[in-house]
């Protein structure tokens, strides 16, 4: 048999369904926190071990317990607001904000969230976060080298091209 | 001409794609079926509460699985862990102040258990509903069906790894 369509997502879910691996976890995380009236808050996130790389197919959702069009948000998929930046602009927190946990660039377990309140009561926030993440053992010796095999042969089509 | 001919399976299979051919096939009538299943929990006030569901004897492939509560707050709070304290898939509490589906559709069939931990700061009851849709599976169905071709699959991407230099799982 010919293996095909190696996509994350397919590779995720059969991962998912290892029934006993535990270089594999999937996990929820939904920590609260304090945005002061008038002021700001930066929320940066680790959410998983060093020794674990977070896939990219889970999502981050962040709710407050008072939304308000003079309140804003800021999300990044990194270190600062500057790298892998996710919101172009800071956007106003008036529903709950929905993001997408994507891991294009390598390293990158650190999410960064900047709060705005410029209410005159303070706000508690709620970064909700489901991740799946690999063995960092495994990423790089499993689930990467089946990505470089079909880059491969993408090479190979691009040259047949020329 | 041949069936072999006419038609190609390409791997890796995947768990969605599994349960497509069940439905598909309807060869498999009985050992498996979707089920939905809600479970009601009070939270007195002021207390923890423990709920542990015993999956056995059958083999859950989860589909959904979503928490809601007639009261939100972010003090509100809870754990969930799979079979004891093997799987935790909540490494820290958990506001509750939504609804909150916990994503782990496909992730782990076959465990015993699921226990959820409930912490009501407040001075009232808060009733919480647990929402499960799944697919109930014989466990010989999943030994001898499910099972192998998902490892095959496996196999078959652990080959691909190894002859990259990598390692097999």
């Amino acid at each position: 048999m010919i293996l095909r369509n190696l996509t994350p997502k397919n590779i995720q879910s059969i991962l998912k369904a290892s029934s006993e691996r535990t270089m594999i976890k999937a996990e929820t995380i939904a920590p609260r926190f304090l945005v002061p009236w008038v002021g700001t808050a930066n929320v940066y996130f680790y959410p998983t071990r060093s020794d674990f790389v977070i896939l990219e197919n889970d999502k981050v959702y962040v709710t407050a317990d008072i939304y308000n069009d003079i309140n804003f948000i800021g999300f990044s998929n990194g270190l600062s607001l500057d790298v892998m930046v996710q919101t172009t602009s800071f956007i106003p927190f008036n529903i709950r904000r929905d993001f997408k946990l994507a891991r294009y660039m390598k390293e990158q377990n650190q999410l960064h969230f900047s709060f705005f309140n410029l209410t005159m009561f303070n706000i508690f926030v709620v970064i909700n976060i489901n991740y799946l993440s690999i063995a960092t053992e495994m990423h790089e010796r499993w689930y990467k080298l089946l990505f470089n095999s079909t880059m491969k042969k993408y090479n190979k089509i691009i040259n047949n091209e020329r | 001409m041949p069936n072999d001919e006419l038609l190609e399976v390409a791997i890796p299979i995947t768990p969605e794609q599994l349960i497509e051919q069940l439905k598909g096939a309807e060869l498999a009538r009985g050992e498996y079926i979707f089920t939905i299943d809600s479970n009601r929990v009070v939270v007195p006030a002021l207390t923890n509460v423990t709920l542990a569901l015993n999956l056995r004897p059958y083999v859950y492939i989860m589909y959904k699985h979503i928490l809601t509560s007639d009261f939100y707050d972010s003090q509100f709070t809870f754990l969930f862990r799979i079979d004891d304290t093997k799987f935790v898939i909540t490494p820290s509490q958990v506001a509750f102040e939504t609804q909150k589906d916990l994503s782990i559709s496909n992730y782990l069939p076959g465990k015993i258990t699921y226990t959820y931990d409930f912490f009501n700061p407040f001075f009232f009851d808060i009733i919480v509903t647990i929402y499960i849709e799944a697919i109930r599976m014989e466990r010989n169905l999943y030994e001898n069906w499910y099972r192998l071709i998902l490892k095959a699959s496996e196999d078959k991407l652990s080959e691909l790894a190894v002859s990259e230099g990598g390692i097999s799982i």
